[in-house]
This record gives C-alpha cells, sequence and structure tokens, in this order.
C-alpha cells in the first residue's frame, strides 16, 4: 500500500525531474539549469538516504512510467494518421463565368 | 437547313434554339447595349451532327463537319462578320446557365481563332459538353440528368475583341446578405486571368446611398494579352510595374458600368451577373446571366466554430497545399472547411469544466471573452481532472519546461529550420511535421516551438488571477489600467521589428536627402525600373541586416503561397518609404508601465505586492514566449515555403506546371504523382485552374464563424461594436485601410480602420491614434501590438471597413466596445 502511495507521489515528482534534465540541453547557458538539476537530484537522494532507501524501487518505477509516457505522447502526436478533415463543398452554381481558355491557342 | 442566326435577331424566346447565353446576348442588342456582332449555329446543327444525346455521360466518337454546316458558316462570316481577323467561338449548351445549374467553365470557349481554324474550334465546342469536367459536374448530382431534358449545344462566333480592360460586375452583390451594393471587378487585358483565378482584380463597390464607396485596387501580377507580338505563344504576360498596382477603372467608368448592369437588371428582372470589356475607351457586354445562388451546402453535421486565431491573421482561404499540410499535421479537434480552419465545438465541451451554455461557449471559443462570473462545474471537473493528470504525465515536462524558457532557447529555432531545409530526403508532410512538432522526443525545446507558442497560452489564466487578486485587495485600482501593469516592456519582437523598421524608416529618409543617387534608386525600384539599392550605402547595409533577422515575415505569414518579405524586398522598401520618421513613443510606453505598477503597489501591502509581482511576472514572460515564438515558428512556414518553390521550380523546368504560383493548388499527393508522371500535366492544369476557382469563390464569401449550430452567432449589420483589445477612450477622424498598398494614405493621428492586420501592418501603428479592426480577438495581432502601444483597439468590428469611411469622425470607446459615428 505504501509504495503505491510513494509511487503515486513520486508521479508529479519524476515529470518535475524529467523537465528539469531536459532544461539543462534547452538553453545555451547551461549553469543555472544545471544548478536546478543538482538541487532536484537532491531532494530525490535526500529522500532515499531518509527512508533507508526503502523506496527507490516505486520512485524508479515512477521515473520510467513517466518517461514512457512522454515518449508514448510524442509519437501519438507524430503518428502518420494524425490529421484534420478537409471538407470542400462545391455550390449549386458558381456566379463566375469561367468559360475561358486563356493559354493554347490551337486555332490560329 | 441554315442552322445559322445573327445575334441581333435572337430574343429570350430562343433559349430552346440557340441556348441562354446566345439568348441574352440577342435580348441585349436587341436593346441597344453594345455587344460584339456575330451569329449563332444553333441546337439543330448539334442534332444534325451527334442526333439525340441518350446518355449525357457517355462522350460519343467526334463527327465529321457536314459541308453544307460549312458553307453556311462562310456565308455567315462574310454577312455579319466581313472585317473580323480574329474570332471568338463560345458555348451557348441549352443546359447553361440556367436555374439549378450554370455549368459554369465546364464547356469551352476558345479565343484568337481564325476564320481558316474555325472548323475544328466548332467542333471543339460542341465535343466539349463531355468535357471531364462537365461530365464531373453531372455526375456530381448538381444537376439532374434523368429529367428527359437531354443537352445540346449551340455554337456562338463572335469578333474577337481586343480588350485593354475586362472585368465581371454583378448589378447586386452576391456574397453578402441583404446588401445592395454594384460590385464591379476588373483586370487589364482580357478577362480570362480574372476568371481562372490567376489575378486578384480590383474590387469597386458602388450603392445608391453612397454612391462609390470602396475602390479597392489589388496587385496584378499577370494579364492575357491582345497583343500582336503574342499571338502564337501563350499571352498570359507579367504586368509592368507602374499598371499593377495602378486602377484599371476611372470613376467615371465605373458608374458607366454599374448604371448599365441596373439597366440589364431591369431587362432581365433580375439581378443580373455580367461580363464586359473596353476596348480603349469604347465598352462592350460580353455575356449577362442571373446571378444564381451562392448558398453552402454541407452534408458533414459536426458543429464547427472557426479557429479565430488563424481566421484573423488574413481573410481569404487557405490555399489547398498549404490547408493539406496543416492538416496532415494538427491533430483531429476540428476540420477545414472551404480554406478554413475550424474547432469541433463537441470536443471543445469535453474540456470545458465550466458551466457554460452553448452559446457562451461559442463566444469562448471565438475568443470573445467569457461570462464575468464563472462557475465550475464540479461534475465536468471531477470528469475532466484524471484526464489532466494523464496530460500531465504524458507531457508536463515540456509544460514545465516552457516556464523559463529565454529568448536564446527559442532562438536554436534558425539552426533546426536550416538542417530541416538541407534535408533533401523529407516529403512536405515530414518537413512540416518536423517543424510543427520537432524531430525527438526531448529535443530542445527551441525545436517543437510551435507546441510551446501553444502553451504560452496559458497566461490567459494568469490574467484571470490578477483581475480577480486585484479585484479583492485593490478594489479602488482602476480595472481599465490593469493591462497597462503587463504591457509595454518592449520585450516582444514585435516591438523589436517595429523598432527596426522605425529605425529603417529613419535612415531611409535621412539617406534620400543627403544621397541623390540612392534617391534615384529607390524612386526607381518603388516604380518598378530597378531592383537593387547600391550595395556601398548605409541604407542597404541596414535594409540587409534587417531581412536577415526578419526576412522571414511579411504579409499573410502562415500561407505558403504568401512571399516573405526576403522574396519581396520592395514591398518593404514601399512600406519604409510610406513611413515617414516620427517621434519615438517607446520610452514613454515603458514609462507608462512603471507608472502602472507603482500605482498598483500602492493600493496593496507588501505581501500582496509579492503575489502580483509574480503574477505580472508570469503574465510579462508568457506573453513574451507566445509572441517570440510565433516570430520563429513563421520561419518554420518560411522553411517550407522554401522547399515547395523548389519542387516548383523542378516541376517548371519539366514543364510538369505552367505558372509560378500553380503548385500551391495542388496537395502533396498530387505533386507527387506529377512528378511520378501518375497524372499528365494537362489534368494537373485543369485542376489548378478549377482549384484557383473555387479559391476565388471562397475568397468573396466571409467566412461563416460557425456551421451546424443552432443559434449562428453574427453581429448584426449596422452594429458597430465589436471586441476591446486594448483599452482607451478617443476621438478622431477614421482612416480605412484595405490593404497595405493604401498605408501610405494614414495620417498621423487619424483612427485606422482595417479587415484584418499581420505583422507587416506594424509599421502603421505608431501612426494612429486608435485601431479598429473587422476580425480578430483579445490574442491577435492588432491586439497585442495595441496594447504594447497603449492605443486604443476594438476588434471584432464586423465589416467596420463598409460601415465606416475614410474622413468620419469617430469616438472609439474600446473599453466600452463601442463604437459612435460623429
Amino acid at each position: 500500500m505504501i509504495n503505491a502511495l510513494i509511487f503515486i507521489c513520486a508521479l508529479p515528482f519524476s515529470v518535475w525531474l524529467l523537465a528539469n534534465i531536459c532544461c539543462v540541453f534547452d538553453e545555451p547557458k547551461r549553469a543555472p539549469a544545471a544548478l536546478r538539476l543538482v538541487a532536484s537530484l537532491c531532494v530525490l537522494v535526500g529522500f532515499l538516504l531518509l527512508t533507508s532507501a526503502t523506496f527507490w524501487q516505486p520512485i524508479i518505477w515512477a521515473l520510467a512510467l513517466v518517461v514512457v509516457a512522454h515518449l508514448l505522447s510524442y509519437y501519438v502526436l507524430f503518428r502518420p494518421s494524425l490529421g484534420a478533415a478537409i471538407y470542400r463543398q462545391q455550390p449549386p452554381t458558381t456566379p463566375l463565368l469561367v468559360d475561358e481558355e486563356p493559354e493554347g491557342h490551337p486555332y490560329q | 437547313m441554315n442552322w445559322i442566326a445573327p445575334l441581333s435577331e435572337l430574343s429570350l424566346a430562343d433559349i430552346d434554339r440557340v441556348g441562354a447565353k446566345a439568348a441574352h446576348l440577342g435580348a441585349m442588342m436587341r436593346a441597344g447595349f453594345n455587344v460584339p456582332p456575330g451569329f449563332v449555329i444553333d441546337v439543330d446543327a448539334f442534332i444534325s451532327h451527334f442526333g439525340e444525346v441518350t446518355d449525357p455521360l457517355v462522350k460519343p466518337t467526334p463527327p465529321r463537319l457536314q459541308a453544307e454546316l460549312m458553307n453556311n458558316v462562310m456565308q455567315a462570316l462574310l454577312t455579319y462578320l466581313p472585317d473580323a481577323g480574329e474570332l471568338a467561338v463560345r458555348s451557348s449548351a441549352t443546359d447553361e446557365d440556367g436555374q439549378p445549374a450554370s455549368f459554369a467553365g465546364q464547356h469551352s470557349t476558345y479565343y484568337f481563332v481564325t476564320p481558316n481554324r474555325i472548323d475544328q474550334a466548332i467542333l471543339d465546342c460542341w465535343m466539349s459538353l463531355w468535357s471531364r469536367a462537365a461530365i464531373a459536374y453531372r455526375r456530381s448530382g448538381w444537376v439532374e440528368v434523368s429529367s428527359g431534358e437531354t443537352p445540346r449545344m449551340a455554337v456562338i462566333i463572335q469578333m474577337m475583341l481586343p480588350a485593354t480592360r475586362s472585368g465581371v460586375v454583378f448589378s447586386t452583390d452576391p456574397v453578402v446578405a441583404d446588401s445592395t451594393d454594384c460590385v464591379i471587378e476588373a483586370t487589364w487585358g482580357l478577362g480570362a486571368a480574372l476568371v481562372d483565378g490567376r489575378v486578384t482584380p480590383d474590387h469597386v463597390r458602388i450603392n445608391e446611398d453612397q454612391g462609390l464607396y470602396s475602390y479597392h485596387v489589388s496587385d496584378k501580377r499577370m494579364q492575357v494579352s491582345v497583343s500582336a507580338e503574342n499571338q502564337a505563344a501563350t499571352r498570359l504576360q507579367e504586368i509592368g510595374q507602374d499598371q499593377r498596382n495602378a486602377p484599371v477603372l476611372s470613376t467615371f467608368e465605373a458608374y458607366q458600368i454599374s448604371n448599365t448592369a441596373a439597366q440589364l437588371e431591369t431587362l432581365f428582372d433580375a439581378p443580373q451577373d455580367v461580363e464586359w470589356a473596353f476596348v480603349d475607351d469604347e465598352l462592350f457586354w460580353l455575356q449577362s446571366r442571373p446571378i444564381t445562388s451562392l448558398a453552402r451546402e454541407h452534408t458533414f453535421t459536426e458543429p464547427l466554430v472557426i479557429f479565430k486565431p488563424l481566421a484573423e491573421n488574413f481573410t481569404e482561404p487557405l490555399t489547398p497545399l498549404t490547408e493539406d499540410l496543416m492538416a496532415s499535421v494538427l491533430p483531429k479537434i476540428g476540420a477545414f472547411y472551404e480554406g478554413r480552419l475550424y474547432l469541433n465545438l463537441d470536443k471543445l465541451q469535453k474540456l470545458n469544466v465550466f458551466d457554460l451554455s452553448e452559446a457562451e461557449l461559442v463566444d469562448a471559443a471565438l475568443l470573445r471573452g467569457l461570462p464575468d462570473r464563472l462557475h465550475i462545474s464540479w461534475q465536468k471537473l471531477l470528469k475532466i481532472l484524471p484526464a489532466l493528470g494523464l496530460a500531465f504525465l504524458f507531457d508536463g515536462a515540456h509544460w514545465l519546461r516552457t516556464q523559463r524558457a529565454s529568448y536564446a532557447a527559442l532562438a536554436r529555432y534558425a539552426d533546426f529550420t536550416a538542417a530541416v531545409k538541407n534535408n533533401t530526403k523529407l516529403t512536405l508532410q515530414q518537413a512540416a511535421r518536423q517543424l510543427i512538432w520537432g524531430r525527438w522526443p526531448f529535443e530542445p525545446i527551441g525545436f517543437r516551438i510551435f507546441y510551446t507558442n501553444v502553451s504560452a497560452g496559458r497566461y490567459f489564466a494568469y490574467i484571470g488571477l490578477l483581475k480577480a487578486f486585484t479585484r479583492r485587495y485593490a478594489p479602488d485600482f482602476p480595472q481599465e489600467q490593469l493591462s497597462t501593469t503587463f504591457h509595454g516592456r518592449g520585450d516582444m519582437q514585435s516591438m523589436e521589428l517595429l523598432k527596426q523598421t522605425d529605425y529603417l524608416s529613419a535612415l531611409l529618409y535621412r539617406s534620400l536627402e543627403a544621397d541623390a543617387e540612392l534617391a534615384d534608386k529607390v524612386a526607381k525600384i518603388i516604380k518598378g525600373n530597378a531592383s537593387e539599392l547600391p550595395s556601398d550605402s548605409e541604407f542597404a547595409l541596414a535594409f540587409e541586416t534587417f531581412l536577415q533577422g526578419f526576412g522571414h515575415r511579411g504579409p499573410k505569414e502562415l500561407e505558403l503561397a504568401s512571399p516573405s518579405w526576403r522574396e519581396t524586398p520592395t514591398e518593404l522598401l514601399k512600406l519604409l518609404y510610406n513611413n515617414p520618421p516620427r517621434e519615438a513613443r517607446v520610452d514613454q510606453i515603458h514609462g507608462n508601465h512603471l507608472a502602472a505598477r507603482d500605482t498598483l503597489n500602492q493600493h496593496l501591502k507588501p505581501w500582496q505586492r509579492r503575489i502580483t509581482s509574480f503574477l505580472i511576472g508570469r503574465i510579462c514572460h508568457y506573453m513574451a514566449l507566445r509572441e517570440n515564438t510565433r516570430h520563429f515558428h513563421i520561419m518554420g512556414f518560411d522553411t517550407l515555403r522554401q522547399k515547395v518553390l523548389q519542387l516548383e521550380h523542378q516541376l517548371l523546368r519539366e514543364a510538369k506546371l505552367r505558372v509560378a504560383g500553380d503548385i500551391f493548388f495542388l496537395t502533396e499527393a498530387e505533386i507527387g504523382d506529377l512528378q511520378q508522371d501518375e497524372i499528365s500535366a494537362t489534368d494537373a492544369h485543369t485542376l489548378i485552374r478549377k482549384r484557383r476557382r473555387d479559391w476565388q469563390r471562397q475568397a468573396r464569401l466571409a467566412a461563416p464563424l460557425t456551421l451546424n449550430i443552432d443559434r449562428p452567432v453574427e453581429v448584426a449589420r449596422g452594429d458597430l461594436s465589436g471586441q476591446c483589445a486594448s483599452p482607451g477612450d478617443i476621438q478622431g477622424v477614421a482612416r480605412v485601410v484595405t490593404s497595405l498598398s493604401e498605408a501610405h494614405t494614414l495620417c498621423a493621428g487619424e483612427i485606422l480602420i482595417a479587415p484584418y492586420t499581420d505583422p507587416a501592418w506594424t509599421p502603421l501603428f505608431p501612426r494612429a491614434a486608435g485601431v479598429i479592426v473587422a476580425t480578430g480577438s483579445f490574442l491577435s495581432h492588432a491586439g497585442t501590438i495595441a496594447r504594447e502601444l497603449q492605443l486604443p483597439c476594438l476588434v471584432d468590428v464586423q465589416d467596420c471597413t463598409r460601415l465606416i469611411q475614410t474622413g468620419q469622425k469617430l469616438h472609439l470607446n474600446a473599453t466600452a466596445g463601442t463604437i459612435t459615428l460623429l
């Protein structure tokens, strides 16, 4: 039961950690992002030390799930079948006078 | 059998014998209208050659023309057209130009036919009764083929007019409901380039009350020439720069056309759609038929609401290629209808957690605002919470990364677009996907620029929180000043664009005074007689630097067919030339922003200041992020356009396409088929012509805001109200500017009235005292720039360019959302 609770609580933490990891590669100046990553890793390590590393498994599972979910969401967005419908309607009539042949004059 | 009838002896009673077109022309001649002389080969000749048509869907074998017919035609040529060197051979089918089907564009007309080739032209005209387009039209169900009325075709032979100007006039506007305006469209040369969509014509509106109240001069790039030296080759020609943007008609000529159209309406007892042409100063009438219904009919049942952020950028529909590529990369949250993107209201309803009626939800989707008091539906929230949790789990990291995304992070997109551009293995769709969504998961945030742009829209939530907080803890602080606390920092790319164009304008004016050679060259470039600036001038260097940073921007930048400033620097130069230097207001605007924040702080306790400071910081960050990501995702569109142009260049070289710009009227799959020779160049050309005509028809129509929704959300005509995009209250004189070609007419201190705006319009804003736009929303370009410049701005004022006239005095109360004509 406690493992399930830790797993659920670790999910948002994992998203935050993943964001901080990615942030390191986002900006040309990496030092501030690296500091934030270190801070979040410290939280993780601190928690594990405080609990004598009893709950490392649900945390790892949460991290793995978040990474897989992010990969999945990316490929769902990117999959080839993605596409909004296109409706093109032909009106019953059109007011344009479009019976001309502007190019190609074979009758000269 | 004679089979020949002169046009001058025909009347509407002869429709069954000579078809509607010929009968109308005959009636016009008899009534004294100036119609080119000619004669008709009646339907009996057709029956004599083809027999009775039993199946209009099956093309027969072309018959040999009977000698008797040709003798009669030659005799008629000598009698009725003795001096005609070239002829126009036109269809006049018995099921054409009638109700409910017009068959417009389905049957052929041949121009510049010499008498010795007239036999082939007559036969081809008859055979066009079974052209692929005509058969498809019958199969589409728009015309009843089993009614027992078998189609037959008469052929009109007329003198070929060497038209110098031509066009169409609608005696009553066929597009705007309840309008009594007469609408004239005019272009240079023959009308053929106009009617197949290759030229955007001048657009003139005349009504009984106001007379000629609108003359919109378009950029007319092509004309179908009648000059003798072009007879053997294609007649489609580029128009000289001096004529491209010149009005085709004088005021007198416009009234002359309008008055005659009204007379034709009386003659035929119905609003008419008339083709006209000028040969020098003599006006001829080429065709008249009743205006047929433009009613939209669709078979889908999804409730749709127009996607405002796209619709407010330009009023025309997307071209088929842009639509096709956008549809392939956008999720199924809605649908494209006639070149416009719509959101599915049912899907929006599922995401909505508030107690909103359908009408309120439609208003929210149209970005017209939310009710003052929002009530959360806990039932809906409980349903949606798990979905929000899952969304956070699946994409929360990206969401969090945008919290700190800097401009430098976004600027990496430029390198990304270069990589996509240089990857020749990518199809257009793959390139579009990569430019919109990135290549791989967990890429730098700057590579997923479109997604970042969308996620930055959360500043709305922070604005809501700030409003609620200040109402609660600073009730004395005037709410209309609240937007000044988070606008005017000047950290957006749009403001940088404004600063740079101001700088360039000032430099240009300074250089023109000091450098006679440059002044001469600029004048020539603007007239179209030169193309390059002297490379050693300070202005040319600054201009080049500007294009490196902002060259991918320009008008209609979400449309792939629209060229950027880099491709059309002359347009940018004109804009700068028409933008005289003015006193910079940026410092004053920033001062107002700081003053408003100070005033707010005076109403708050220290802990409350910290909260408002945090909220304002977040709003400013996300607003800048949204505007700056737009600057870059337009770069993605520009990259995609460059890839399309590469393909087009190749297809033009292989003679698979005829004219630059045609590629935008094919889908990606069709372009692939054309490359692989799976469709012929002729078939592609036919398809492109049809699509161009459809696009023009769609462009004439105002896009419906909603589809399949019981309560139409339309502002009543004549109701001059709109949505406040930037607060303020001023009085001033109106200046209607319908396109950038009229930008120079805006004088300092006037109120700008525009159909839409985009970044290319930005330099106009500081000159205006206020802005009124026909489309748009709080999020639109006009709103963003007006807020930054602290100008009163009202958007979504439907029909404002028609209801307000240049020179009228107005009271614009943007805060209340009202306009009063003084």
